[in-house]
């Protein structure tokens, strides 16, 4: 997968009230205004059924960026 | 998996709080539009309280009673009597004892405990059923509720607005006309610490520590004795957890998901429900919810989803239906069962 599809995909799945401009690779995603407990079960979710992968509350806590996110994605 | 013969699920009722509380104005939220956003993504707008003096076995009472009425069963008929709960009035003894002399039953009526929460219901009928069928007990009646609310902290946006109150009876008779009931059962301890109630047991004994609230962050704020719920772990289970014992136990007995009129879930919230039904590609108005009116009350939101949204369909026509329960343990399971006109009543409100 890269970098631009797994953008484009968060955008459809999990951010998706943000604009695509500031989803770029290095922006911290907690500071996005669309952030809250439920965009980040939004990110499970579209970890478990669009990438068959698991992403933990703890992965979440310590990833920072959008990069750190599809470095987990393609671990 | 799992098979009963010979065994029909004869009535269902419940009873709730008339007393409701609205998210929409809950304090808990920062501001309305906070409050609003809550209400569209997780689904409960009321929560149906009780007082400190009511408890669940109290909510019992008036539904075991509207199912006998219905049934127009004698007490000394009841051969089986199984309480879900995980909230009952005392750590001993158990809750199905106490209610076996308040309800006026025989003496020679069994009576169980299962402390399960929100995968209570399917074991619950799973275990009635298999005692009635294997012991040729022709009358039995399986009580599932919690008073939920009063084991959220109110400091606790992760609980609080969520958690709510409600109580119920299914009533199961031998039947050998009725049609197999199947079920997929599943268990993960290793996830016991992501639902859990820490203190009251032995293994961290109830003390003046266990009224302190702790800061846990993230809007969460909790004592010991209040429900501690990992949200990213529970959902992460719940969606794969869940889907999978439905597809196991379609796949077991060659079931076609098309042919199942209704697929009555726990209601543990509205965004993850709907995301277990998505990925089980569910049309919408097979899965029908009460979270709205009736929050999130652990072992009894399947038999009150049933009597608040299916009513009608449940008491005039045979149904095909697929329950499943998920949550605290870490456990699951799910049930096919075909219904012959199930005598209910609407929820009663006490």
């Amino acid at each position: 997968m890269t970098t631009e599809s797994f953008i484009q995909e968060l955008q459809d799945e999990v951010f998706m009230d943000t604009d695509i401009a500031q989803i770029t690779l290095d922006a911290t995603f907690k500071d996005l205004d669309e952030w809250s407990s439920l965009t980040a079960l939004s990110l499970i979710a579209y970890f478990d059924m669009n990438l068959e992968k698991k992403i933990s509350g703890e992965q979440i806590k310590n990833a920072a960026t959008i990069q750190d996110l599809y470095n987990i994605a393609v671990a | 998996m799992f098979k009963v013969k010979g065994v029909k699920l004869s009535a269902i009722t419940g009873s709730a709080p008339a007393y409701t509380e609205d998210n929409l104005t809950n304090p808990i939220f920062n501001d309305a539009d906070d409050a609003a956003r809550y209400v569209n993504t997780v689904g409960v707008r009321y929560r149906r309280l009780t007082d400190d003096a009511t408890t669940t076995a109290d909510l019992f009472v008036p539904a075991f009673d509207k199912a006998l009425e219905l049934l127009n069963w004698e007490k000394s008929d009841i051969g089986i009597l199984i309480v879900i709960t995980q909230t009952p009035e005392y750590i001993s003894p158990l809750q199905s004892i106490i209610l076996q002399s308040r309800l006026g039953l025989e003496k020679s009526c069994l009576c169980i405990d299962v402390p399960l929460g929100c995968s209570g219901y399917i074991y619950g009928s799973f275990l009635i059923a298999s005692m009635m069928q294997l012991h040729g007990i022709k009358k039995g009646i399986l009580l599932a509720g919690d008073t939920l609310s009063k084991q959220a902290s109110k400091k606790d946006r992760s609980t609080q607005p969520l958690f709510s109150d409600a109580a119920t009876a299914s009533a199961f008779e031998l039947d050998e006309n009725a049609a197999d009931m199947l079920f997929d059962l599943g268990s993960d301890g290793s996830g016991y610490e992501n639902i859990m109630l820490k203190d009251g047991g032995y293994r961290n004994r109830f003390s003046e520590e266990s009224l302190v609230y702790v800061d846990k962050g993230e809007g969460i704020c909790l004592r010991g004795i209040d429900t501690i719920m990992i949200g990213t772990e529970v959902f992460s289970f719940a969606i794969s957890t869940a889907p999978r014992t439905i597809k196991n136990l379609l796949a077991q007995y060659e079931l076609n998901s098309d042919d199942i009129d209704y697929f009555v879930f726990h209601q543990a919230n509205m965004f993850l429900n709907e995301t277990i039904r998505k990925r089980l590609k569910l049309p919408a108005e097979k899965v029908p919810y009460s979270l709205h009116d009736y929050g999130n009350s652990a072992s009894s939101t399947i038999p009150v989803t049933i009597l608040d949204k299916i009513q009608n369909e449940i008491s005039e026509k045979p149904l095909k239906m697929v329950l499943c329960g998920f949550g605290v343990g870490l456990s699951w399971g799910a049930m096919y069962i075909e219904t012959q006109k199930v005598l209910t009543a609407p929820m009663i409100h006490v």
